[in-house]
C-alpha cells in the first residue's frame, strides 16, 4: 500500500462520509454549468439580446461561482472538522502534516474531479428541464434547443477543477492546529455555547430596529441610496440575533426546570445548546441566503408586474389611436379595421374629436362632451358621467403622468369663458383613464359644448376592443400596427406593447428567478448537510435513550421538533426580512405590490414546508433504523 | 533511555488543574514498566506527555537523550513513526482500511517499498497469530483480535518506545492474557522499551516494575522479583495501600 493508495482506499471505502460533501459539490457544479449551458445558448449568443441582459447573465454567473466558492469552502471545512479524530489518530502515527495535507488534497481533488464530471452530466439533463420551463413561462422569440454545449462544459470543468485546486489549499487553514490531544478527543468535546452578551443582544436588537426603521421609512429613489447600508446593518444585525438571541432563549429555558425536566423537552434542548455554535451559524447563513432568494425574485416578479401593469391601467383599450396634424384620419382608422379583418379579429370602436381651448392655464385644455366621454366609457364598462349645465367635471392627471404640477387644481379654480359671455365653473374632481390625456381635462355638459369658442388644437381619438381573441392574435395584430404606424408611434396595442416588455425582460426575469431558485435551494441544502452531520451522534442517542424506554411517539416527536427548528427559525426571519425589503420596494416604485409579495413569500413558505417534511421522513427513518 | 525531569501539567481553564507535579522517571533500555493510580491521577496525562500528544507545563522529556518536545512539526512526525509505537483501549484502527493496511500504515506514511512492507507485515502477522485475518476490514474482527492488530501496527518498525494506554480495558480476560503475553514476548525478544499504563493489577505483573502514581505525584514503585504471582500479590498490597475506591481496581474491568 503506497501512500496514494492509502488516500484512495480513504475515500472509497468510507463513502458514507464523503457522500454528502460529495453531493453538495456535485450540486454547485450542477447549478454553474446549467446557468453556463443556457448563458451560452446559441438563441441568446446570436439572437437579439439586448446587451445588458448579456451583461446581467454575466454578472449572475460571476456571482453563482463565487457563491459556489464559499458553498464548497462551507462543506469541506465541515466535512474536516468531523473526521479531526481521524487526523489526530494519523498524526500520532507519524503522519507529517505536508503528508496530512497531501491526503486531504488527493481526497479533494478524486472527489472535484467526480463532482465536476457528474455535476456537469446532471446538468446536462437539469438545463433541459430548465430550458423547457424558460420556453414555456417566458416570451422569448428564439426556441430554445437542447444544444451539445461544448463551451459550457469546457468552462464549468476548467472552472471548478480550479477552484477545488485552490480550496485544497484552504484545508491548511482549517487543519491549522493545534494540539494532537484536542484532534483525538475532538468528537467528544462540546464546540461549546456561545456567550450571550447582553451588550450585543441590544446591539442586535438596534441594528435590526434601525435597519427595518429605515428600510421602511425612506420613499422613491432614496432606497436606493438606503440599500446597501440597510443590507449591511440588517446582515450584522441578523448574525448577532441568532448567535445572542439563541443562547439566550435557551439558557432561559434550561434554567426553567418546569419546561426543561418536562417529558422530551430535556432532550430536544439539551441537544440545541449542544450544537448551538454550528446551528447559529447556519441559521444566519440559510436567513441570509433565502432572503437574497425572495427579495431577487420579489423584486424582478414586482417591476415586471408594474412596468405590463402600467400599460395596462394607462391605456385600457385593445388598441388605440391618437391622429396627428395632416394626418389622414379616416385613412389611419381604415388601415387599423382593415388590419384587424386581415387577422379575422373582431373588435368594437368608438371615435371621438377631442378639441382644445384656451382657457388662461397655461397650457391647451382639452374641454369634452360628457356624451362622447360617456360613449368611451360604455366601451369598457366604465362609471359614466352626468355633468349638470355649468357645472364642468375635472379629469385630474393621468396617473402616468409623474411631474407633480397639480393641473387639476389649477383647473378647478379657473372658469371655462363660452361664446355667450357666460362662464363654467369647475364642480368636482375625478380620476379617470379612459381618454389617455396626460394633462387635467374638463369634462361638460352636451348643451353647453356648444357655445364653446373656436379651439386651438383638435385631434382624433380612436379606440378598439377586441373581444374575444387569443394572444397570439393579439399579439399579431399589435405588431403589424406598431409597424404601419411607426412614424409617429401614435397607436398601439396594449397587448403588443406587454408582449415586447416580457420580451425584453425575459431574459433577465429568468436570471433572477434562476438566481433565486439557486440560492432557495442551497439554502435547503445547507440545513440538510447541518442535519446530516449530526446524524451518527443522533442515532447513537437514541439508541441508549431508547434502551431507557422511549416510545416510537416520542422519538418522532423530539426529532420532528428538531428538525422543525432548523428548518423554520431561519425562514421566519428570511421571510419578515423579505417582506421589509419588498415593502421597500412598493415605495421605491410607489406601486403596489403586496400581492405579488405575497405570492412570492408563500410560495417559497410553501416549499419550505413540503422540503421539511420530506426531510423529516427520511431522518426519522435513518434514526429508526439505527435502532 | 527515557529521563522525565521535574515534569508538570497544568490545564489551563477557569479553574486551572493541577495534572501533574514534579514527576521524575527514569526507563532503561528493554524495559517494561507499567504505570497504575486510581482514576484521574494522571496516568495517562503522563503517557500523553511522553507520547508527545500533549505538551508539558514545564519539565524536560528526554528520549535516547533528546528531548521531542523540542523538534520541528515535521521531525516530529517522522519521530512518531520511526521511534514510537501506540497502543490505546479503544484500538484506534482505521475502518477504511483493511487489518494489513492497517499494519503497515506508519510505513506507508514512512514512503517504504511495498515489497518491504508487505514482508515486515506478513512476518508479525505470523508471530501474533493473525495472519488469517488479513484482507478482513475492523469491523469484521472481534476485539481480542483488533488490539492484536494495533500491538502489530505499534510493532512493525521496530519502534524504540512502545506505550499502552490501558490495552487491556476492552477485552475479556483471555483475550487481555493473550495481549498481554504478547507484549512482553515482544520486549524480552525485540528488547524494546515498554510503557504500559493499566488499571489492572494482572496486566501489571506482566512488567519489571510498577510505578504507582496519585494525585498527579509518584506515590512508590515495586520491582518485580522471579515469580509473576507474587509480584501479582505485591502489586494488589500496593494499590490497597494506595486507597482510593476498591471499584477502579478490579482484574476485569466492567464495562
Amino acid at each position: 500500500m503506497t501512500f496514494r493508495q492509502f488516500a484512495l482506499h480513504n475515500v472509497f471505502r468510507n463513502k458514507r462520509l464523503y457522500v454528502a460533501y460529495f453531493f453538495s459539490s456535485m450540486f454547485a457544479v450542477m447549478v454553474f454549468f446549467t446557468f453556463a449551458n443556457f448563458a451560452f445558448h446559441p438563441a441568446f449568443q446570436e439572437g437579439d439580446m439586448p446587451s445588458s441582459a448579456m451583461k446581467g447573465m454575466l454578472v449572475a454567473g460571476g456571482i453563482i461561482y463565487v457563491f459556489s466558492f464559499f458553498f464548497i469552502l462551507y462543506s469541506m471545512s465541515s466535512f474536516l472538522q468531523s473526521r479531526k479524530r481521524e487526523f489526530g489518530l494519523l498524526m500520532l502515527l507519524g503522519m507529517s502534516s505536508r503528508q496530512v495535507k497531501r491526503m486531504t488534497f488527493i481526497e479533494n481533488m478524486v472527489i472535484g474531479i467526480f463532482a465536476t464530471t457528474f455535476g456537469i452530466g446532471f446538468g446536462l439533463i437539469f438545463s433541459k428541464v430548465i430550458l423547457l420551463i424558460a420556453e414555456n413561462v417566458l416570451v422569448i422569440d428564439e426556441t430554445l434547443n437542447f444544444y451539445f454545449p461544448t463551451k459550457a462544459i469546457l468552462l464549468s470543468f476548467v472552472s471548478f477543477v480550479l477552484l477545488f485546486l485552490v480550496i485544497s489549499f484552504f484545508v491548511t487553514f482549517v487543519l491549522r492546529t493545534k494540539k494532537l490531544v484536542e484532534l483525538i478527543k475532538a468528537d467528544k468535546q462540546s464546540k461549546g455555547e456561545p456567550k450571550a452578551s447582553l451588550l450585543l443582544t441590544i446591539l442586535a436588537a438596534i441594528l435590526l430596529i434601525g435597519g427595518y426603521g429605515v428600510a421602511l421609512y425612506v420613499k422613491g429613489t432614496q432606497v436606493v441610496i438606503a440599500l446597501i447600508p440597510v443590507a449591511i446593518v440588517v446582515i450584522i444585525g441578523t448574525y448577532f440575533f441568532f448567535t445572542q438571541l439563541s443562547v439566550f432563549v435557551i439558557r432561559r429555558l434550561k434554567k426553567n426546570k418546569q419546561i426543561f425536566w418536562k417529558k422530551t423537552n430535556m432532550l430536544l434542548f439539551s441537544d440545541l445548546s449542544f450544537r448551538m455554535k454550528d446551528n447559529a451559524r447556519t441559521f444566519f447563513m440559510v436567513a441570509i441566503i433565502s432572503t437574497v432568494a425572495f427579495s431577487a425574485i420579489g423584486t424582478l416578479f414586482g417591476f415586471r408586474t408594474y412596468l405590463t401593469k402600467g400599460i395596462v391601467e394607462a391605456t385600457p383599450y385593445s388598441i388605440i389611436y391618437n391622429s396627428m396634424e395632416g394626418e389622414d384620419v379616416k385613412a389611419k382608422i381604415n388601415d387599423i379595421n382593415n388590419i384587424l379583418s386581415e387577422e379575422n379579429v373582431k373588435a368594437d370602436q368608438e371615435v371621438i374629436e377631442n378639441k382644445y381651448y384656451e382657457t388662461g392655464v397655461d397650457y391647451p385644455v382639452l374641454i369634452v362632451k360628457a356624451s362622447e366621454y360617456n360613449r368611451l366609457a360604455k366601451l369598457i364598462d366604465e362609471d359614466l358621467v352626468d355633468p349638470k349645465e355649468n357645472q364642468a367635471i375635472v379629469v385630474g392627471d393621468h396617473h402616468a403622468n409623474i411631474n407633480t404640477f397639480k393641473n387639476d387644481e389649477k383647473l378647478m379654480k379657473t372658469k371655462i369663458p363660452l361664446k355667450d359671455g357666460k362662464e363654467i365653473q369647475a364642480f368636482s374632481t375625478i380620476s379617470s383613464s379612459i381618454i389617455n390625456e396626460m394633462q387635467a381635462y374638463y369634462i361638460i355638459n352636451d348643451n353647453e359644448y356648444k357655445y364653446l369658442p373656436e379651439p386651438v388644437k383638435e385631434s382624433t381619438l380612436a379606440a378598439w376592443v377586441i373581444s374575444n381573441a387569443t394572444d397570439e392574435r393579439l399579439v399579431a395584430v399589435g405588431e403589424k400596427v406598431s409597424e404601419s404606424f411607426n412614424k409617429y408611434n401614435n397607436a398601439f396595442s396594449i397587448d403588443y406593447n406587454v408582449y415586447v416588455v416580457d420580451k425584453a425582460y425575459g431574459p433577465i426575469l429568468f436570471i433572477g428567478l434562476f438566481i433565486g431558485i439557486v440560492f432557495f435551494v442551497s439554502a435547503g441544502s445547507f440545513l440538510y448537510f447541518r442535519l446530516y452531520s449530526d446524524l451518527d451522534n443522533d442515532q447513537e442517542k437514541f439508541k441508549a435513550i431508547t434502551k431507557l424506554g422511549l416510545t416510537k411517539g416520542e422519538l418522532k416527536k423530539v426529532i420532528s421538533r428538531q428538525t422543525a427548528i432548523l428548518f423554520f427559525a431561519p425562514i421566519i426571519v428570511a421571510l419578515v426580512h423579505g417582506a421589509v425589503a419588498l415593502t421597500a420596494l412598493m415605495h421605491l416604485f410607489d406601486y403596489n405590490l403586496v400581492r405579488e409579495s405575497a405570492i412570492v413569500l408563500g410560495v417559497f413558505a410553501f416549499i419550505q414546508v413540503v422540503y421539511f417534511f420530506i426531510v423529516r421522513h427520511f431522518y426519522t427513518k435513518q434514526i429508526q433504523k439505527a435502532l | 533511555m527515557l529521563q522525565v525531569k521535574k515534569l508538570n501539567k497544568v490545564y489551563q481553564g477557569k479553574v486551572p488543574y493541577r495534572a501533574l507535579t514534579d514527576i521524575d522517571l527514569e526507563v532503561e533500555e528493554g524495559e517494561f514498566v507499567g504505570i497504575m493510580g486510581p482514576s484521574g491521577s494522571g496516568k495517562t496525562t503522563l503517557l500523553n506527555l511522553i507520547a508527545t500528544i500533549d505538551e508539558p507545563t514545564s519539565g524536560d522529556i528526554l528520549i535516547d537523550g533528546k528531548n521531542p518536545h523540542l523538534l520541528s512539526r515535521n521531525k516530529l512526525a517522522k519521530f512518531r513513526r520511526q521511534q514510537l509505537g501506540f497502543v490505546f483501549q479503544d484500538f484506534n484502527l482505521l475502518n477504511t482500511l483493511t487489518v494489513e493496511e492497517n499494519i503497515v500504515l506508519p510505513l506507508t506514511l514512512d514512503g517504504k517499498r511495498v515489497k518491504d512492507m508487505k514482508e515486515k507485515a506478513d512476518m508479525i502477522a505470523k508471530k501474533l497469530g493473525i495472519s488469517h485475518i488479513m484482507e478482513k476490514r475492523t469491523y469484521e474482527i472481534s476485539g481480542g483480535q483488533a488490539q492484536r492488530v494495533a500491538v502489530a501496527r505499534a510493532m512493525i518498525h521496530r519502534p524504540k518506545l512502545l506505550l499502552a494506554d490501558e490495552p487491556t480495558g476492552n477485552l475479556d480476560s483471555k483475550s487481555s492474557r493473550d495481549v498481554m503475553e504478547m507484549l512482553s514476548h515482544i520486549n524480552k525478544q525485540e528488547k524494546t522499551t515498554m510503557l504500559l499504563v493499566t488499571h489492572e493489577a494482572q496486566a501489571a505483573s506482566y512488567s519489571d516494575r510498577v510505578i504507582f502514581i496519585r494525585d498527579g505525584r509518584l506515590y512508590s514503585e515495586i520491582h518485580r522479583g522471579d515469580s509473576q504471582k507474587t509480584f501479582f500479590q505485591k502489586i494488589i498490597d500496593t494499590l490497597s495501600l494506595l486507597g482510593g475506591n476498591d471499584n477502579d481496581f478490579s482484574s476485569v474491568r466492567p464495562s
